[in-house]
């Protein structure tokens, strides 16, 4: 395969997977508007760009498996064919389908599928069609009459088009160059900085201004790179809706889904990660919060449920709720089954919010029985612990019977982070504030040696384990340093037991904007990535759990050991 | 394939050539993405000693190797080290090396292959040697050379 073909196949693919994402928009919609010809227009546009394409780069099983699309999208769009539960179920299952193998076809350009079993079924509802027209002749016709205004549709659609698809002008870039723009912008703020700081002793007006003007300029721009990092959540929210149809099918459920401020922005990375939570919140939305239709009307709900998804930006913090109106947190449940797993000592009394955070408790399930959906006892602490490493908390509020509602609060970026910087031997390194609970001077008077524990840190009445960040990481002695009481403590923040690291000095707490190392290091564990500060020397972001549990083992404690004697 | 043989279809290869100690070497120009003079570099721990640090190439965190150290060359007094910025594939490299020289452009007629040494180091990475001048320019496979992967993996599992 010469370089040409596999651009252009790689191309290919970036376009299907922005084209599939529109596609599966539209069968939702069209199963909520009951066979909007506009949508149905959309449709059929889509699936007639992904076969062309498909075809025009060479994935035939692609083109054909589209091509039959194509002709059921035709056949719905002649009426010719009722928009039925049952058909959109296989319309969003040929979309799965294809977006299987547009993912294979991203690692393996060269991969083959067995569309079979869908083409089969597709022809069967194709068939079923004909039979309920008597006349085939018609069929043709109208067929052709259609096909001919598909083209006329087509030749406009270019200006047709872009208006559905977005709404402003604009163009795809890759990741890798934004980056690469940031971290010049990173690099010109520094600069800017030290030749303000020259501006300020020279005895030149111009020279001053212009450096006045240079650093609104500057800030501008820091600030508009920033935010190219920036998405609309819309596409994480559309992919719920999926979920919930999903979910409220197999349950047998009825579920509303209504979105607000799905035009919210989040940084990239954040995005990413956040997908995983947010299927779980919503399916536990739709299983445990949203009750069967015959239990809502008895209690005088309406027989469809809601749940709401929201996203606004509260203060530099980014909420997202997603608040359904089924039964609510049943807090004497919650503990009596808590009590029952041993997650919960008999006889603790719990205020309402402590009950519902109970759900958090790894290996906590209210479910009696295993589902496909939920059940296993795994997951609200998963939820929660990848909120945590997102830097974020989750707040619940529930009302029994009337609801419940699970609020993610989020930093609105990960490629800032507070972080405390220190200085030990000659280095100095970062250590994200977040996982830092206090900071303490260290003095004979709070920390004791014990030959077989180390150093115990004594901090109101509790021993601290109290490590040296320089031993750990192995830097070259400070003479200068005496033994015990000099440096400050840093207490870090953990689930389990909480430790302390010993540092020469703490600098200053600071804002660094994070760098990932590059994948020669990727080995090298206990450090979360890099930063420039503000001199322009790179620093390690350090990861203090993973420094604590790699290099604090016994061997390195003998080999200290043996250096000294 | 090796470069010499890559190197055979496009007669034109162009080779960066530097300083190691008393010996002299080159790697293909187009792995090289600029040289630098030495600046600051921030120690990374638990690396191997080759592995200079990190550095900021204008916004950009790049690491720093050695490259003597790492061939094991004995270093020359010198203050004048220059790092090569090389890119390999995904990865963007500082090479740490005593001085940069020049670009040469052999005659394939020129590049002779490594002679068959019974030594204990593995000199995989050395792709062919040219003659300039009395003086000896072995040519670098730089990938192979710096191993950073393979080397950094194996630290690991010590």
């Amino acid at each position: 395969m010469d370089n040409f073909e596999l651009e252009i196949k790689t191309a290919f693919l970036e376009e299907a997977t922005q084209l599939l994402a529109d596609a599966e928009q539209c069968f939702l919609n069209l199963e909520v508007s009951r066979g909007d010809p506009s949508i149905l227009d959309q449709i059929f546009r889509l699936a007639h760009n992904l076969k062309g394409s498909a075809k025009a780069v060479g994935f035939d099983e692609l083109s054909d498996l589209t091509h039959h699309l194509e002709s059921l999208m035709l056949e719905i769009k002649n009426k010719k064919l009722l928009i039925d539960p049952h058909t959109i179920d296989l319309l969003l299952r040929c979309n799965d389908h294809i977006r299987m193998m547009i993912a294979e076809l991203k690692l393996d350009l060269r991969a083959h599928f067995d569309s079979n079993f869908l083409l089969s079924e597709i022809e069967e509802l194709m068939k079923s069609s004909v039979r309920e027209t008597p006349n085939d002749f018609a069929l043709n016709v109208n067929t052709l009459v259609d096909k001919a205004r598909v083209v006329q549709a087509l030749d406009i659609k270019n200006q047709k088009h872009a208006p559905t698809t977005a709404s402003e002008d604009s163009i795809r870039v890759s990741f890798l160059r934004v980056e690469k723009l940031l971290n010049l912008v990173g690099e010109m703020v520094i600069l800017q900085t030290l030749l303000k700081e020259q501006a300020f002793q020279e005895e030149m007006p111009h020279f001053r201004r212009g450096m006045d003007q240079l650093g609104k300029v500057t800030k501008e721009v820091q600030n508009i790179s920033m935010s190219l990092r920036m998405i609309p959540l819309k596409q994480a929210f559309l992919k719920m809706q999926r979920i919930i149809r999903d979910t409220a099918k197999t349950l047998e459920k009825k579920v509303n889904l209504e979105m607000r401020g799905e035009d919210t922005e989040v940084d990239k990375t954040l995005f990413e990660r956040l997908s995983d939570p947010l299927i779980h919140l919503v399916r536990n939305a739709v299983d445990h919060g949203i009750e069967s239709p015959e239990t809502r009307i008895k209690a005088g709900k309406p027989e469809m449920g809601t749940i709401i998804l929201s996203a606004a930006h509260h203060t530099g913090y980014l909420h997202i709720e997603i608040r359904d109106d089924g039964c609510g947190l049943d807090t004497a449940r919650l503990q009596k089954i808590a009590i029952e797993r041993g997650i919960l000592k008999s006889g603790t009394i719990l205020n309402d919010r402590e009950a519902q955070r109970l759900i958090f408790a790894s290996g906590f399930s209210t479910k009696t029985e295993v589902t496909d959906i939920s059940g296993r006892g795994v997951g609200m602490d998963v939820v929660k612990a990848n909120i945590e490493q997102l830097q974020g908390e989750i707040q619940i509020e529930s009302v029994i019977g009337k609801g419940s509602c699970f609020r993610l609060i989020l930093p609105l970026t990960l490629a800032i982070i507070d972080g405390l910087l220190v200085r030990c031997s000659s280095q100095r390194y970062v250590i994200p504030l977040t996982q830092i609970l206090e900071s303490v001077q260290i003095g004979s008077h709070n920390v004791k040696f014990a030959t077989g524990l180390g150093e115990i840190l004594l901090l109101r009445g509790e021993n601290i384990p109290l490590y040296s960040l320089s031993s750990l990481l192995q830097l070259p002695n400070d003479k200068k340093i005496k033994k015990d009481n000099e440096g400050v403590a840093v207490v870090i923040k953990t689930q389990k037991k909480s430790f302390a690291l010993r540092v020469d000095e703490i600098i200053g707490q600071q804002q660094v904007v994070i760098k990932a190392l590059g994948k020669e290091l990727k080995n090298v564990k206990g450090f979360s990535g890099s930063a420039i500060l503000g001199d322009g020397c790179p620093t390690l972001i350090l990861e203090p759990q993973e420094i604590v549990q790699k290099y604090n083992t016994q061997s390195i404690a003998t080999e200290a050991e043996r250096m000294v004697s | 394939m090796s470069d010499i043989q890559n190197s055979q279809k496009n007669e034109q290869t162009r080779y960066l050539r530097f300083s190691l100690g008393a010996e002299e070497y080159a790697i293909p120009l187009l792995n090289v993405k600029e040289v630098i003079a030495r600046t600051q570099t921030t120690p990374v721990p638990h690396t191997p000693s080759y592995f200079l640090g990190l550095m900021n190439l204008r916004g950009q965190i790049i690491s720093v190797i050695d490259l003597g150290k790492k061939l094991g060359i004995k270093p020359r007094e010198s203050f004048e080290t220059v790092f090569i910025i090389c890119e390999l594939g995904e990865i963007s490299l500082g090479v740490m090396v005593d001085s940069v020289n020049s670009v040469l452009t052999p005659d394939q007629s020129q590049i002779s292959t490594k002679p068959d040494v019974e030594t204990g180091i593995h000199p995989d990475f050395i792709t062919g040697i040219y003659h300039k001048d009395s003086k000896l320019v072995l040519f670098l496979d730089v990938v192979k050379a710096l191993s950073v992967e393979d080397q950094l993996t194996a630290q690991k599992a010590v």
